[in-house]
């Protein structure tokens, strides 16, 4: 796994594959079924080989940010504590 | 739109007592205090962040790297630098963030970065600029530096213009510390000024910036553009578009970042009257004093980014480093704002001006108050006159207008173009803009209709 990841992020994969969310054997299997021919019919760069081709992509949402800022008198109890 | 209420408990503050944030002398100038406060901060978070920075496993998308931590203090330290001297209070500040900032700054791992990577070696170099520059040369990295500047794939990075003029900048600043690179002669410091002048004319501040769709990072290419272009107030800037075009960009984009309580942005914002040296806008000293009344009463410039739940779902030992990470960007917004004023011999903020014979704008202010919004800039307007209300026409009209075309409501924007003529606003960039908006969506319709 990348070395990027944080813990929550190795968990989230991790999960994903144990419970086969993301089921690689059925990816195999169709990527074995039909990958052959679509090398040589579908669009793209990869036209060779099909080797490179992105069948899969997991994506993290990041929605969810808060973009406001928090009560100012509680902001100022965390203010005070600068000054100690 | 914000609101500013909130129900979680009030945070368990514990805080180590090794960073002390008093000391500045009472009679100190209100900036000045206001700017030693900001440059504790800076120490606080370089002691507790430079040496691995701060990351939140739950939240990746919040998180602080060591190099920007050192790369902010060292922009920080620069503002302040021509101002030090003047102010013994700050002095010892500035020397005390660049103690604890130079053993962060020329490491053998900075050294080595830049070396596998000339094209960034302006970027691992801005420490070693900004100390060289506070009387902490260094010749043995400034030879390494130069050796990767020399290389032919140092400019091999495709940059945004405003990235690359902050690339002359540091070029310029590194010529002034005594590390002579490519020696000014006056023909190639012509050269140089002419390279930078195509630079500017591709960059934000060569066209009007868009009043309801600009993202976070137009605005910060802009604000930062000026920074560059102006080496922080150090110079006069040669600007792509007339100064009070790009003023009144400003100008527009203050409000709204005001009215979205995006004071990070705003303390950018406002930089650009002293670093263009202009007379500060109604608008600008309005948001000056609100920027100021909230540091002033939180302690340190607010933002998003400090999150009470986080705090305290922290353990108590990492608080500390938690309320750092969140708070130090704004701080040195604020501290470089500060060091701004001072740098044109302002010791306090500019107070609101008394103002005669200004426009009733109950009505437009009825119609702000109509969504049930409360932004902190709503208190400090109900301490203005009638009168002086009336001279921030022009902030008030952009607000109300971006909101109503944020919510999609095309009758609010024709109502309030109706009141911006009535007000003679005519020609300000949010009004401007609201009846192209309207413009073209009229036409959409006729082709719906057709």
């Amino acid at each position: 796994m990348g070395k990027g990841f944080s813990e929550a992020e190795r968990s989230i994969v991790t999960a994903l594959i144990e419970t086969k969310a993301v089921d690689f054997q059925a990816l195999g299997n169709a990527l074995a079924k039909h990958g052959a021919n679509a090398t040589f019919e579908l669009d793209g760069e990869d036209w060779f080989c099909g080797t490179m081709r992105g069948f899969v992509r997991v994506m993290r949402l990041t929605g969810g940010v808060t973009n406001q800022v928090e009560d100012l008198a509680k902001l100022t109890a965390l203010g005070r504590g600068l000054q100690e | 739109m914000p609101n500013s209420e909130d129900t979680t408990p009030a945070p368990q503050t514990s805080h180590p007592t090794r960073h002390p944030t008093g000391g500045c002398p009472e009679g100190s100038p209100d900036i000045v205090r206001r700017l030693c406060r900001n440059l504790d901060i800076a120490e606080r978070a370089i002691t507790e962040l430079a040496p691995l920075g701060y990351r939140d496993e739950s939240k990746p998308e919040f998180g602080v790297s060591p190099e920007k931590v050192i790369a902010e203090t060292s922009v920080f330290l620069l503002a302040c630098s021509t101002i030090r001297r003047e102010h013994p209070e700050i002095e010892e500040r500035v020397n005390r963030v660049a103690r604890v900032l130079l053993p962060h700054s020329r490491t053998d791992k900075v050294l080595f970065n830049a070396c596998l990577s000339p094209s960034l070696a302006w970027d691992y170099s801005i420490a070693h600029i900004a100390l060289s520059r506070l009387g902490y040369a260094d010749p043995n990295s400034d030879k390494i530096f130069r050796v990767c500047l020399e290389s032919e794939t140092s400019e091999g990075r495709e940059r945004l213009p405003h990235r690359i003029l902050e690339q002359e900048w540091l070029r310029r600043l590194w010529n002034s510390a005594g590390g002579s690179w490519r020696c000014s002669s006056s023909r190639r410091s012509s050269s140089s000024r002419r390279r930078e002048r195509s630079i500017a004319a591709l960059s934000k501040l060569a066209r009007p910036i868009d009043v309801f769709a600009s993202t976070r990072d137009d605005i910060y290419a802009f604000t930062h553009a000026i920074m560059y272009i102006a080496d922080f107030g150090e110079r006069t800037a040669e600007l792509p578009r007339p100064k009070r075009d790009i003023l009144a960009d400003a100008d527009a984009t203050l409000a709204c970042c005001l009215d979205d309580q995006d004071y990070d942005l705003c303390g950018e914002i406002l930089l650009a009257w002293p670093y263009l040296k202009a007379k500060w806008s109604l608008t600008a000293i309005f948001a000056l004093r609100v920027l100021a009344r909230l540091e002033a009463m939180v302690g340190f410039l607010p933002s998003p980014l400090t999150q009470l739940d986080k705090y305290n779902s922290v353990a108590e030992e990492e608080r500390p480093r938690y309320l750092t990470a969140s708070i130090y960007h704004t701080a040195y917004v604020m501290g470089i704002l500060c060091a701004s004023l001072l740098r044109t011999k302002q010791t306090s903020f500019p107070g609101f001006p008394r103002l005669r014979n200004r426009d009733n704008i109950d009505t437009l202010i009825h119609i702000l108050d109509g969504d049930g919004s409360k932004p902190h800039w709503r208190a400090d307007l109900a301490e203005l006159s009638a009168s002086q209300r009336g001279g921030l026409v022009p902030m008030l009209i952009t607000i109300a207008l971006r909101r109503s075309v944020k919510s999609r409501n095309p009758e609010q924007v024709r109502r309030l173009l109706e009141l911006g003529l009535a007000y003679g606003t005519a020609d300000h960039q949010a009004t401007k803009q609201a009846a192209g908006l309207l413009t073209r969506i009229a036409r959409l319709a006729q082709r719906a209709q057709s």
